[in-house]
């Protein structure tokens, strides 16, 4: 087994900050919960801000800071995205939102890779794709490659592990990871604050140490499912993995911290969804018939695009970049939009479709896709004039 | 398509008497193919006595089917409107390529065509038309192609192309052409003789490897009168 752990340490702040222009995000930036300072940007950090601060106190040290209050339900939406980005690499998606009973771990994604490694060209490959679709998508992360889903966690904090993987050609070997393992601080282990503090005082600093000692040792201290989490870590036991089924539908949503009353600002969020769309599908083998591009104003008042799509190349995407283009432009933006979204009606996978009872077997698909393109070439070489259809009247 | 197998049927040999000398021609899954007669099952044309004729009980999968009548109506193309009908059913697109006249859509609805998956294609020159067929044809997109040749000639070569195209996407093909073309070998799987007879259908099976051939048959295809024709709004 071979597990990327996938961590988003900024998803509350890129949530809802991911869609704004770079000079914007330049400006001093914090997601607020409960009047305390839950995650500031780089910009904010700068002004000596913290994350646990409160915001009278934000507001004495950078009079400026913009604050935005905290969606903890468009966060898991999104993390829900990004489960659903991640099945286009690989059908095994586990997913783990933060919880305060495990220390600091941000939320994080579990990719199990060794099936898949084939497929997608190689480990530098794959991972080069998924950094930069990450990328694109203007979300931070820090990678870590372990034998069960726990050592990857621990990995993905460590900074030498994470250098060796911007490089490597090659899934590491049993003596590499033992070695990192091994190195690795006891606070990074996924147990709360208090068996933490604990492994501390008892002089167990680094993972070696625990380690070394004797295991009736550590569970006596520290009990049997701390010893269990242990041999999870070293790949003795099988860790229970809940795996996150994809969903049926495709639906994005991007956020205006700022709301937007132009409709030509409205393009590069547009673009930025389609692009999303086109990985998910392709990698997928997806296809999804309509396409529906909701904007919603801060009044309730939603105005709904209806686009026609039949996917799989880039060239698709611009046409429907285009479509939405010129549905924009053509409308009037009464009140400034809050958000974006983009989904589609249904999602059809690339499987054969059999038709009961008739003779005529079709991949559905495939159908499409070709008919679609023989129209564009027929068009293209003929003229749109030369192709017509018959309607009852 | 094997050239001696048209070859063959072109020259209407009887390939009853000589068994061994049409296995001799075929090699390997070609010559298997061969002594079992036609594999793969036809798809139905609707009309129960036509199908005991075909090889396959249907016409021809990824094959071309030259229809050949002087007259160009909708009689003609009642003839297919069942498995028209059968294959926009199953949300499969038919394309038309140069037709004669436009299909009264009232009929074709009537007659179960689903009108959102037929395609009109009116090419230019014949260069466009042939290109259009066979782009169509091999692109596999398209349930059947109806094409009609009109008075432009097309080579044997050209037929053959067309032929193979069909065999590469699978796609049924209806080529519509003279009777004068009738004495000239062609590479289609399956050639037939239409002509009017009133209200009826004659037909002739001219070729069809596989099969037998020469038979006549009548089909009581229900025509629409002049009258009707102008109540019906064809044109």
């Amino acid at each position: 087994m071979l597990w990327l752990c996938i961590q988003f340490p900024k998803l509350s702040l890129e949530t809802l900050t991911r869609a704004l222009t770079p000079s914007e995000r330049s400006q001093a930036l914090a997601i607020v919960e409960n009047h305390i300072l839950v995650q500031p940007n780089n910009a904010a950090v700068e002004y000596g801000i913290s994350p646990g601060l409160s915001t009278s106190s934000a507001r004495i040290r950078c009079p400026n800071l913009q604050m935005l209050q905290r969606h903890k339900e468009k966060e898991q939406r999104q993390l829900g995205a990004l489960a659903q980005w991640g099945h286009s690499f690989t059908p095994m998606v586990s997913l783990k939102a933060a919880s305060p009973e495990e220390g600091s771990h941000p939320p994080r994604l579990y990719l199990e890779l060794s099936d898949c490694l084939k497929t997608h060209g190689g480990l530098r490959t794959l991972l080069n794709q998924l950094q930069q679709e990450l990328k694109e998508m203007g979300i931070s992360y820090d990678l870590g490659l372990g034998h069960s889903p726990s050592a990857a966690l621990l990995l993905s904090q460590l900074a030498e592990h994470r250098q060796w993987l911007q490089q490597t050609h090659v899934p590491p070997t049993a003596q590499q990871w033992k070695q990192w393992g091994s190195q690795a601080p006891c606070k990074l282990l996924e147990c709360d604050k208090k068996t933490i503090e604990k492994l501390y005082a008892l002089g167990f600093n680094r993972v070696s140490h625990l380690l070394a000692a004797p295991l009736s040792e550590v569970e006596g201290l520290l009990g049997r499912i701390f010893i269990n989490y242990l041999a999870r870590l070293s790949g003795s036991l099988r860790a229970p993995i809940s795996y996150y089924p994809p969903e049926p539908l495709f639906d994005r949503e991007i956020f205006f911290a700022t709301p937007l009353n132009a409709p030509e600002q409205l393009l590069l969020p547009c673009n930025l969804l389609l692009q999303e769309l086109f990985h998910q599908f392709k990698n997928r083998k997806a296809y999804t018939g309509q396409l529906y591009l909701q904007l919603q104003s801060d009044k309730k008042s939603i105005s709904h695009f209806q686009l026609e799509s039949s996917f799989f190349s880039q060239s698709e995407v611009q046409k429907l970049f285009a479509q939405i283009k010129v549905k924009i432009e053509k409308s009037s933006l009464d009140h400034p939009i809050h958000s974006l979204r983009l989904h589609g009606s249904q999602s059809i996978p690339k499987t054969l479709k059999r038709l009961n009872g008739s003779p005529l077997e079709s991949h559905v698909l495939n159908i499409e896709n070709k008919r679609q393109k023989l129209i564009g070439k027929l068009k293209v070489r003929l003229g749109k004039q030369a192709l017509s259809r018959i309607i009852l009247k | 398509m094997n050239k001696a197998e048209n070859l063959f049927k072109n020259n209407k040999l009887n390939h009853k008497s000589k068994p061994l000398l049409r296995l001799r021609r075929f090699v390997g899954v070609e010559a298997n193919r061969a002594a079992n007669g036609c594999g793969e099952p036809g798809i139905a044309t609707g009309f129960a006595s036509l199908d005991t004729l075909l090889c396959g009980r249907g016409w021809p999968k990824g094959a071309s089917v030259e229809l050949l009548a002087n007259q160009t109506g909708m009689n003609e193309l009642s003839l297919l409107l069942p498995t028209l009908a059968e294959l926009t059913r199953a949300q499969k697109m038919v394309v038309l390529i140069k037709p004669p006249f436009i299909p009264n859509a009232q009929l074709l609805a009537q007659c179960g065509v689903q009108l959102e998956q037929l395609l009109l294609v009116h090419p230019r020159g014949k260069r466009d038309y042939l290109w259009a067929i066979e782009q169509s044809l091999q692109s596999g997109g398209c349930g059947a192609l109806l094409s009609w040749q009109g008075c432009q000639a097309t080579s044997y070569r050209e037929l053959q192309r067309l032929q193979q195209a069909a065999e590469k996407g699978g796609s049924l093909h209806f080529h519509f052409r003279p009777q004068s073309e009738s004495p000239y070998p062609s590479p289609a799987k399956l050639r037939l003789q239409l002509k009017n007879k009133e209200r009826d259908l004659s037909l002739r099976l001219l070729k069809q490897i596989n099969g037998p051939s020469g038979q006549r048959l009548v089909l009581n295809i229900q025509r629409a009168t002049p009258a009707e024709r102008v109540r019906q709004g064809l044109h």
